[in-house]
């Protein structure tokens, strides 16, 4: 079945959860034998990090709306599609029907974002709508209807949140090893050579942990894209469609202006032209699969 | 006494099993039913808009006059109709009459240039395009429904508490290739 790879990819998303919680709590940890202020500085840290990530995710929709100079669907053309979005809502179950906003941009690209499904929304370019046939077309939808359905918005909040905080306490650690060396005359500790270890753990995870972070956020970014792929050919039931509609769209020269980097893994493709041209094997600092690999997935569902 | 709190351990462990797949069969039973109602939505707007496309084929075909008196009959049988599987069955040959709606309108090229019958052709393929997509939807969860039926354990849970199976809607296939137009 389709969803034998979904099922594989859910996990590794939770694997990748599980490790990064992991990794905070080792790291708070540390800090907590190590310091004796430290973990206030990484409590207030860690809250904030986790509201503005809160309200960045909770506001999505309206704030992503906002940035990339969105506008409902109006015309003919574009009612037509949101029709198409009816019908694979039909297929998917799904009772509330995204809204649906077009960008008046040449650039072959759309996204999906908002907190829930209720709160979702559906966009795509202007560009997109005149360059693909209607099964592309369809492709493309279904492919964010997915992350939709996938609560792709909320994972990579969490994910964000988790890596976030990794950065924050490895910097606070920076922090306090250099006032520690500075007053280190007055080292509390009794034991040095148990002091020493903590050192050196420390300045690992330090340099270590926040590199780890972001290339296990972006392994997850990666992953939800193939399900996203995989639940575009489980609802058109046509790997054609949503195939031909990426090989257009990375063939596309034509860059989305004014969209901020945060929304990228949010869209059917890189924003950079230069990122989407990549060839081979993703790289680890890719938001996406390049167009091959998911060619090559599509191609291998089952 | 241990041997209370094991008898008293295993009861409650049934209770929960019982509670949850209870519970989760008739969540499964609930989605099957709602898919299903999406598809009736979209059964019942292709009746209705079929009268309308008739009328405008009426003016200029004079002698089709079965096939419009047969679609009128499925339309009625369909809101009459009680169980879905009346229903599906209804639907089925609705779609085989609507093809030799289609056919009828190739035959008379003038409809081609009556831009009321093109508005209503479009409203009804797309129509047609919704009956597909949720029918898809409707027998996943039809097929996840009667799986759960099925499997141990929780088929016991079904035959206890009566969960009766739910039929898949099968797109009549066969029948479509094989329909046969003779004006």
């Amino acid at each position: 079945m389709f969803y034998q790879n979904v099922k594989k990819n859910k996990i590794i998303t939770g694997i990748i959860i599980v490790i990064f919680m992991l990794i905070v709590y080792a790291m708070s940890y540390v800090v907590l034998l190590a310091f004796d202020n430290g973990e206030f500085a990484i409590i207030y840290a860690t809250i904030i990090a986790m509201a503005t990530t809160f309200v960045g995710y909770w506001f999505s929709d309206k704030i992503v709306l906002a940035t990339v100079n969105a506008r409902p669907a109006n015309t003919e053309e574009e009612k037509h599609v949101h029709d198409m979005l009816e019908t694979l809502c039909l297929a998917a179950g799904l009772s509330d029907i995204p809204k649906f906003y077009v960008i008046d941009s040449s650039a072959l690209n759309a996204f999906a974002t908002g907190r829930d499904k209720k709160h979702a929304i559906i966009c795509v370019t202007t560009g997109i709508l005149k360059k693909l046939t209607y099964s592309e077309m369809e492709g493309v939808l279904a492919h964010e209807l997915t992350h939709i359905l996938n609560n792709d918005m909320a994972v990579t909040a969490v994910i964000s949140v988790l890596a976030g905080s990794i950065v924050i306490i490895s910097d606070v650690v920076r922090r306090s090893l250099v006032y520690k060396e500075d007053n280190s005359g007055n080292s509390k500790y009794k034991n040095k050579g148990a002091s020493f270890i903590i050192f050196l753990l420390s300045i690992v995870l330090l340099l270590i942990a926040p590199l780890i972070a972001k290339m296990l956020q972006l392994f997850a970014s990666r992953t939800r894209e193939y399900m996203a792929d995989a639940g575009a050919v489980a609802l058109t039931r046509n790997p054609e469609g949503i195939s031909n509609a990426l090989i257009k769209i990375h063939n596309s020269p034509n860059e989305l202006q004014y969209a901020s980097m945060s929304i990228e893994a949010q869209c059917i493709a890189e924003l950079k032209a230069k990122d989407r041209e990549r060839t081979g094997k993703s790289s680890f600092w890719s938001t996406h699969p390049t167009l091959e690999e998911r060619l090559d997935a599509i191609k291998n569902l089952k | 006494m241990n041997i209370w709190l094991i008898i008293v351990g295993i009861v409650v462990l049934l209770i929960l099993f019982v509670v949850g797949t209870y519970n989760s069969l008739v969540t499964k039973r609930r989605v099957v039913n709602k898919a299903w109602s999406d598809i009736d939505v979209q059964l019942m707007r292709r009746f209705d808009l079929i009268p309308n496309l008739v009328e405008t084929i009426k003016g200029i075909t004079k002698h089709e006059e079965s096939v419009f008196t047969q679609i009128a009959k499925y339309r009625s049988a369909y809101k009459e109709a009680g169980s879905v599987e009346e229903k599906q069955k209804i639907a089925n040959d609705m779609a085989k009459t609507m093809i030799q709606v289609n056919a009828v309108a190739e035959n008379y090229p003038e409809l081609k240039a009556n831009k009321n019958f093109l508005q209503l052709q479009d409203e009804l393929a797309n129509t047609e395009n919704k009956i597909a997509y949720s029918r898809q939807y409707y027998n996943e969860s039809v097929t996840m429904y009667n799986m759960a039926i099925e499997t141990i354990p929780s088929n016991i849970i079904a035959s206890l508490f009566n969960f009766k199976e739910a039929t898949v809607f099968q797109a009549d296939e066969k029948a479509r290739e094989n329909v046969s137009v003779k004006f």
